[in-house]
């Protein structure tokens, strides 16, 4: 995905199970700086804590996804991405 | 293999049932048509059914589910994609309920058939841990 220098890109945070509740919403939309190239996840996280401080005590446990995979917070970043907090699981 | 995946808020055999009627693959894990040749000699059927009470004695009503439903179907996919070539099986059915589910209701079925019990028994083992570590669900107690 290419970006525009100077520009910025919208990207959307879900999240989920004690995130969603400590942020007291599901999903935070971001605007990201792309002058230095496409941001990435790290960028977007960095971005989520500040607009929404409540979630920086989990992040620590959180994995990523973009989509539905998971990423690493070296993953760039493209317009519209849709990313997932994803506290640990308790499925079963 | 035969293999269905389904997240959803219906119980566990109504869910294995409405994935089969949407035409999802799989179907012989229902009618159990996938036995009939004769190789299967494993039909494995695993429930994780709601407790009573959390660790610390707190009772409860029961669990509610939440998941990141794409992701998680798609996770549950990645999974028996990598059990596949591990063990050979003829079927796997993977039902994950959420919203409430009451105690002494099941919330997850693990429907494996092979031909012979070791691998059957190992791949629910590995599947369940594997659930437990990658699929985005979560449960809240009520």
């Amino acid at each position: 995905m290419t970006t525009v220098p100077g520009s910025s890109i919208d990207v959307q945070v879900l999240l989920f199970a004690q995130v969603r509740l400590a942020a007291g919403a599901g999903r935070v939309a971001l605007a990201l700086e792309a002058a230095a190239g496409p941001p990435t996840v790290a960028d977007a996280l960095g971005a989520l804590v500040a607009v929404c401080p409540a979630v920086a005590p989990h992040l620590p446990s959180c994995r990523v996804a973009l989509g539905v995979d998971y990423v690493t917070p070296e993953q760039p970043l493209g317009p519209g991405d849709e990313l997932a907090l994803i506290p640990p699981v308790q499925g079963g | 293999m035969e293999r269905i995946v389904v997240v959803t808020e219906a119980p566990l055999e109504a869910a294995l049932a409405e994935g089969v009627a949407r035409g999802e693959p799989g179907s012989g894990l229902l009618t159990a048509s996938v036995v009939a040749d004769g190789a299967v000699g494993a039909w494995l059927d695993f429930y994780g059914v709601v407790r009573a009470a959390e660790p610390d004695g707190t009772l409860l009503a029961g669990l509610d589910y939440e998941a990141y439903v794409p992701m998680a179907v798609h996770q549950l996919h990645l999974l028996l994609d990598r059990l596949e070539p591990r063990y050979p099986l003829s079927g796997v059915a993977v039902v994950h309920r959420i919203g409430f589910v009451p105690v002494g209701e099941p919330s997850l079925l693990v429907r494996i058939l092979s031909p012979h019990r070791e691998e059957a028994l190992a791949a629910c083992a590995q599947l369940i841990d594997e659930l437990k570590r990658e699929v985005p669900i979560w449960k809240h107690p009520r």
